[in-house]
């Protein structure tokens, strides 16, 4: 059965995971580093009281980019101060109270890791210093939460649920089209003394890639995959926005994961969208085992951290498998004459329990789907590509729209995954092209186009 | 001419002619440079461009949910027959600004949009709060 991992990024989300509602809807959270090393007391608290599995990402890889990604200005904008980039106090708690060497030495001196930090001078990886680092990754995630629960709240962890992780993630380095080969070497060594640590728990070797090394240098990765079999692989490409994805990606992508499948029990895509959640069908071979998200985001994410930018209302469609620009979202929705009652919403666009709650509180369909566009006006500076100052405006999703948003978004979700059970997989790809066709009649397809791709190479790829 | 000359000058005869009208008004994640309802209670949304006309038909096709007439502004200037064709089957019209700072309708607009009514409402309340 395929796993459904929610990511935990920020303290507010905590109420997507707990309570009777929300906590059915997924098998596994995602802890950040970061964030386990900032709070971990309330991280233990909240994972105690979720009671579902964890596992935490050392995020290893965050100290081989330039630092400036580790970051932030702590200038006082109101005063016109200069940018003062200082390292994130939770980047510098990780590194020196979990981490430490060789991440400490980032922060000292302010240089990203190298691989020389892990090589010996013949370009062997220095089994001391693989063994140090090993240590301190695996003590960090099998021991942070438990040791940080207060007594209290360790009276309801239960006898019979030791509070450890899922699996132990392995330290483990970004492969890029850049110097992979020595970062792989580093990987490779690090998996082997993390195996020779844990007795407990599955370790699992985390691949995080960049597209161009999926051309550059997948082989390699498949050639080291089969000598290490590692219990578990936790595979991230780095933006695989799967909507954006062509023919040719989309089957590289089956390919990498049927190659690597043949030398692995499990295989977790930790940021993907509804064609990962497909190959977890049982009819694809579960080449997948499990597909994470954060909360009404996350389906694809930068390795590299990018700025947020400004919030904006999206709702995800169920029968298009993304989230669409609210505006997109209506424009089909209206062409489609799917707000003229309640009935035709449900047949047509969703009955989550969010949007049924919505259609039956609110006096028409419109004030129900208008819910979730909701903003306010905010007004704010920028400059110009020539420098000149522009005042801008934008609309900014109202709390409640993003409550309900979010909601919508992981009830569908949890549908996505359910439906791998219910519906064979010829059935759910016949329904991207059903849907695509639909459509595309009335509308222009740019925001849908991905059906029509990722029906064509599924339907080639397991017919 | 910048775009905020192509504004300027629309927005003063817009107003000219009675209409009430404000500027950069947030609607559907975007801003719309002028946003206005004339006489007759019609809403326009205008998106000023110097360049990247394309860029304008893809922003009105959002706008068309909450206005009922939208247009593009521009300087006046040579305009290719393909773009004048894409504008004009969008059902959007076209305002060339002339140097003189006097407007011509190159396309007329289509009528018949049938915007969204609570985003139209939305943005009816924005304008008058603003104009």
């Amino acid at each position: 059965m395929a796993k459904h991992i929610y990511h935990y990024n920020v303290n507010s989300e905590q109420r997507f995971f707990l309570g009777r509602r929300h906590r059915p809807l997924f098998d596994i959270i995602a802890l950040s580093g970061n964030i386990v090393s900032h709070t971990p007391a309330g991280v233990a608290a909240f994972v105690a009281t979720s009671g579902k599995p964890f596992f935490i990402d050392p995020q290893t890889h965050a100290f081989q980019h330039d630092t400036i990604n580790l970051k932030r200005d702590v200038s006082d904008k109101d005063k016109d101060e200069e940018p003062d980039y200082q390292f994130k106090p939770s980047v510098v708690k990780l590194a020196k109270e979990r981490l430490k060497s060789p991440f400490t030495r980032v922060i000292e001196r302010d240089e990203p890791l190298s691989p020389s930090d892990f090589l010996d001078e013949k370009g062997d990886p220095d089994s001391e210093k693989i063994g140090e680092v090993c240590n301190n990754v695996v003590a960090y995630q099998r021991d942070t939460l438990y040791e940080s629960i207060s007594e209290d709240d360790k009276e309801f962890l239960g006898d019979d649920k030791p509070f450890k992780p899922e699996f132990i993630i392995a330290p483990y380095f970004y492969l890029s089209s850049r110097d992979f080969v020595r970062w792989l070497k580093i990987n490779d060594a690090c998996y082997r003394k993390t195996c020779e640590l844990v007795k407990d728990l599955p370790v699992f070797l985390a691949a995080i890639l960049s597209k161009q090394f999926l051309d550059l240098g997948r082989e390699h990765l498949v050639e080291k995959v089969s000598e290490l079999k590692p219990q578990g692989i936790l595979l991230w490409i780095d933006e695989h926005t799967e909507e954006q994805l062509h023919r040719d990606q989309i089957r590289s992508y089956i390919e990498l994961l049927q190659e690597l499948r043949g030398h692995t029990g499990t295989i977790l895509n930790s940021h993907g969208g509804y064609l990962s959640t497909l190959l977890c069908h049982p009819d694809a071979g579960e080449i997948l085992s499990g597909v994470g998200h954060a909360i009404n985001y996350g389906e694809h994410r930068s390795v590299i951290p990018v700025g947020g930018g400004i919030p904006m209302a999206w709702f995800y469609y169920p029968s298009i498998h993304s989230r669409l620009r609210y505006g997109d979202a209506l424009e089909i929705i209206r062409a489609k004459g799917w707000l003229d009652s309640r009935e035709a919403y449900k047949s047509n666009v969703c009955k989550c329990e969010q949007c049924l709650e919505l259609l039956n509180n609110r006096n028409t369909v419109d004030e129900a789907f208008f819910t979730y566009g909701d903003s306010t006006p905010i007004t704010f500076e920028r400059r110009s590509r020539r420098n000149v100052r522009q005042i801008v405006r934008l609309d900014y999703p109202t709390a409640e729209a993003k409550q309900v948003a979010a909601r919508h978004y992981l009830f569908t979700k949890y549908s996505e995954f359910d439906c791998l059970e219910k519906a064979s997989l010829r059935e759910l790809i016949q329904e991207l092209k059903q849907t695509y066709d639909d459509l595309s009649k009335y509308v222009d397809d740019r925001a849908f186009s991905h059906l029509s791709y990722w029906h064509s190479v599924l339907s080639e790829k397991f017919s | 001419m910048d775009e905020s000359n192509i504004v300027d000058a629309i927005v003063n005869v817009l107003r000219s002619r009675g209409y009430r009208v404000a500027t950069e008004v947030a609607n559907f994640n975007r801003s719309a440079d002028i946003a206005a309802i004339d006489p007759d209670g019609n809403i326009w949304v205008i998106e000023c461009k110097v360049s990247n006309i394309k860029k304008a038909v893809e922003q009105l096709r959002t706008h068309k949910l909450s206005a009922d007439r939208v247009c593009i502004g521009t300087f006046y200037r040579n305009t290719k027959k393909t773009t004048l064709e894409t504008i004009r089957k969008a059902g959007i019209g076209l305002i060339y600004v002339m140097p003189d700072g006097t407007i011509v309708k190159k396309i007329e607009e289509r009528s018949d949009n049938d915007p969204w009514r609570p985003a139209k409402n939305r943005l009816q309340r924005r304008v008058m709060d603003m104009a």
